[in-house]
């Protein structure tokens, strides 16, 4: 199912990575971070823009390893720390089965005092893990109580999927879901990305299209750049 | 001294070819450029010359070896060495021995590397630049990116947009990160167990659960690391000296709150429970004479060299195995335990670390009464260990300074710029994630000095002072 929906996702990563530029005087409006979004049927062809932002000159990000992670992706979802994501529905990700490869430490038993200096081969995979466990558990959530949704009520859902994915309704969700975690407003660019991801799942015929998008907007916005370093 | 190049930088010692012959040249590099950063707290190390392990030389070192007498055979004798060095590095200020566009001075004097490329001084330039950033402002201290970064540093977790909303409300940008910061020290986060100030003690106290006793002990009990933690922790927060780590003379419990949370630590009074600790109070050295300590550090040995070197890494940021911190004492080492530590090879740091240990050698670690002070200890239990052993003093070495016993020791070294310097940096990459920077350097160095000085050597004065740094507010 998600073969296109990853690449739409890959896309989105790289997006999100460039956040803060906003479309300026003579900016191609369907262009945000070199990628397209004005063509349903492209999910690749990243091309490479100079950005239109002033960039930091220190460029100095730092991971934020597993219990910020922890407590950010329960925050923007409103979860509690211990449900954000657990193996087998009981061993916590962060503080134990991922603890290491997130950047944790474990000094009473193995030994290990500081954090490894860099993030390992399987971080992403961690991270990623995390996010997912999390945004189903919001989407869930959210789906099956609409009134008292987080981020995802009032969609306008038709059989599993979303009615007019143009909707005001869509735009305010994702409008929610980077105010919670990202703490700022989308740009137009980024919603519109959000809508594509939407039809790109829904050509891909899924059932449940508006309930697998929502989880994957999310599992996107928590998995850039912006969400994970600082 | 740049304290970042300490670790680096006590190779200056092994500018000669007899890599170990020459632990004079760090002082005699320092006599020449006093106000050079990386002698401004210290002494510079071996990167500072060589590549990797001695006495391979980076481009500086050989450079620097080519101009020192050149004519005599090798090695020098350090008189010759001494003499000829002021002169070699004279010689080769106006030269660019890395080719990284700088010269040698210029990095001496900003304290980077000479020998190395990819140390260079690096000025954040944003004259001339165009375009602006809808997140922050770049080119300097940005208050929203502060906010959100002591966030996460201090609470553990970014603030939320309602946070964030009120924060873009508040009439006094910088306070407002202030009083986030003032919150976030008192959080969980931060001060609880397994917080940042506990991480940032491992490796100071180097914990093992299986030899753990009291609550989560092991299967061999033998001292409780709690204590060691609850003090350090203690010495870092509220209106706390730092120093406490080194002179502390009592314990320290965590309070809670109803929800079981750490909301502060005091010193422990009759009815509060710590772990066993048999140092009598006019004998206590703070983290250097816990139970926990001196079971894992002075163990079964006579001379508790290692004590002395986890102290020297732990509290001065020096590490004596990579000849940090060297202070060669005359007709150091006598080698009262045999072991042999007069060869070269050996002397060049054994006449540092020798006298700083002998003001350990009362204290019982796994022999004898464990955990205590006791003056007949090495005539009870280590008759056997030398011929002389019985002849060690008490009386030592520390950072050069002549101390009459462990007690005094910790007063120099706590009072020491080393040991200002060596607590800030643990902030510094702690919280910036890495040593300071040749464009960060005034900034760290203000901060241990202030530490020194105004701020009274309580830190969370000092965070506050940090985060109002270039290095921690400019994104």
């Amino acid at each position: 199912m998600f073969r296109k929906t990853y690449a739409v996702l890959a896309l989105s990563s790289f997006l999100y990575a460039c956040p803060s530029a906003e479309p300026t005087p003579g900016d191609n409006p369907t262009r945000d971070g070199g990628t397209s979004v004005d063509d349903p049927n492209r999910d690749g062809g990243v091309t490479t823009t100079t950005p239109s932002f002033l960039a930091s000159e220190k460029g100095s990000v730092r991971f934020k390893r597993n219990r910020r992670i922890q407590a950010d992706f329960a925050t923007a979802l409103d979860l509690n720390d211990a449900a954000v994501c657990n193996e087998l529905g009981q061993y916590s990700c962060a503080d134990f089965i991922h603890r290491i490869t997130l950047g944790g430490v474990e000094a009473y038993v193995q030994g290990l005092n500081e954090p490894l200096p860099f993030t390992s081969v399987t971080t992403p995979l961690a991270v990623e893990r995390m996010a997912l466990f999390a945004c189903r558990e919001r989407v869930t959530t959210d789906l099956a109580d609409s009134d008292n949704a987080r981020i995802w009520g009032g969609l306008p859902l038709a059989n599993g999927a979303l009615a007019d994915v143009e909707a005001e309704e869509v735009a305010a969700a994702v409008q929610r879901l980077y105010q919670r975690a990202l703490l700022r407003n989308p740009t137009p660019d980024e919603v519109a990305h959000h809508r594509q991801l939407y039809r790109d799942i829904e050509a891909d015929g899924q059932p449940n299209a508006a309930r697998d998008w929502a989880i994957l907007s999310c599992h996107a916005v928590l998995t850039s750049m912006e969400s994970l370093f600082y | 001294m740049r304290w970042s190049l300490l670790p680096a930088a006590t190779a200056v010692v092994l500018l000669a070819s007899d890599a170990w012959a020459l632990p004079v040249a760090p002082g005699a590099f320092c006599d020449a450029y006093p106000e050079a950063p990386t002698c401004l707290a210290g002494l510079p190390a071996c990167t500072y010359c060589h590549a990797g392990t001695p006495p391979t030389r980076n481009r500086f070192g050989m450079a620097l070896e080519a101009k020192i007498l050149p004519a005599m055979s090798r090695p020098l004798s350090a008189e010759d060495f001494l003499g000829a060095l002021p002169t070699a590095l004279m010689e080769l200020e106006g030269e660019d021995a890395d080719g990284d566009g700088y010269t040698n001075l210029d990095e001496i004097l900003s304290g980077t590397l000479p020998g190395d490329d990819l140390s260079r001084p690096d000025e954040i330039e944003c004259v001339g630049k165009t375009g602006t950033n809808n997140q922050y402002d770049v080119c300097n201290w940005d208050a929203r990116y502060a906010f959100k970064k002591v966030s996460l540093d201090f609470c553990g977790r970014s603030p939320t947009w309602e946070q964030m909303q009120a924060f873009e409300a508040a009439a006094d940008p910088r306070a407002a990160v202030h009083a986030r910061l003032t919150e976030c020290l008192d959080s969980p986060f931060w001060i609880g167990q397994d917080g940042q100030l506990w991480e940032l003690a491992h490796k100071k106290i180097r914990p093992i659960q299986a030899i753990k006793s009291g609550d989560d002990g092991g299967v061999i009990p033998l001292a409780d690391y709690y204590d060691d933690y609850r003090l350090f922790v203690y010495a870092q927060t509220d209106d706390h000296d730092a120093r406490s780590v080194l002179t502390a003379d009592f314990f320290t419990v965590a309070r809670t709150n109803a929800n079981g949370q750490t909301t502060h630590y005091d010193v422990a009074t009759g009815g509060d429970r710590t772990g066993r600790q048999d140092v009598s109070t006019d004998r206590r050295a703070g983290m250097m004479t816990t139970r926990w300590n001196l079971v894992l550090n002075v163990m079964f040995t006579a001379l508790p060299r290692t004590a002395a070197a986890q102290a020297y890494r732990s509290f001065l940021g020096m590490d004596i195995a990579r000849l940090q911190g060297l202070n060669p004492i005359a007709n150091e080492p006598v080698d009262y335990d045999d072991k042999g530590v007069q060869a070269d090879a050996c002397k060049v740091c054994h006449s540092t670390l020798d006298p700083a240990s002998y003001p350990f050698k009362n204290y019982q670690g796994l022999t004898g009464s464990v955990g205590t002070y006791d003056p007949n200890r090495i005539e009870d239990d280590f008759r056997n260990e030398g011929a002389n052993i019985t002849a060690m003093p008490e009386q030592g070495y520390v950072l050069g300074q002549p101390v009459s016993d462990l007690t005094e020791w910790a007063q120099v070294a706590a009072n020491s710029e080393a040991f200002a310097a060596a607590s800030v940096m643990e902030y510094w990459r702690l919280l910036l994630g890495h040593e300071p920077l040749a464009s960060e350097q005034e900034e760290f160095n203000a901060l241990w000095t202030t530490l020194m000085g105004r701020n009274n050597y309580r830190i969370e004065r000092m965070l506050h002072d940090l985060i109002d740094t270039e290095a921690y507010g400019v994104p």
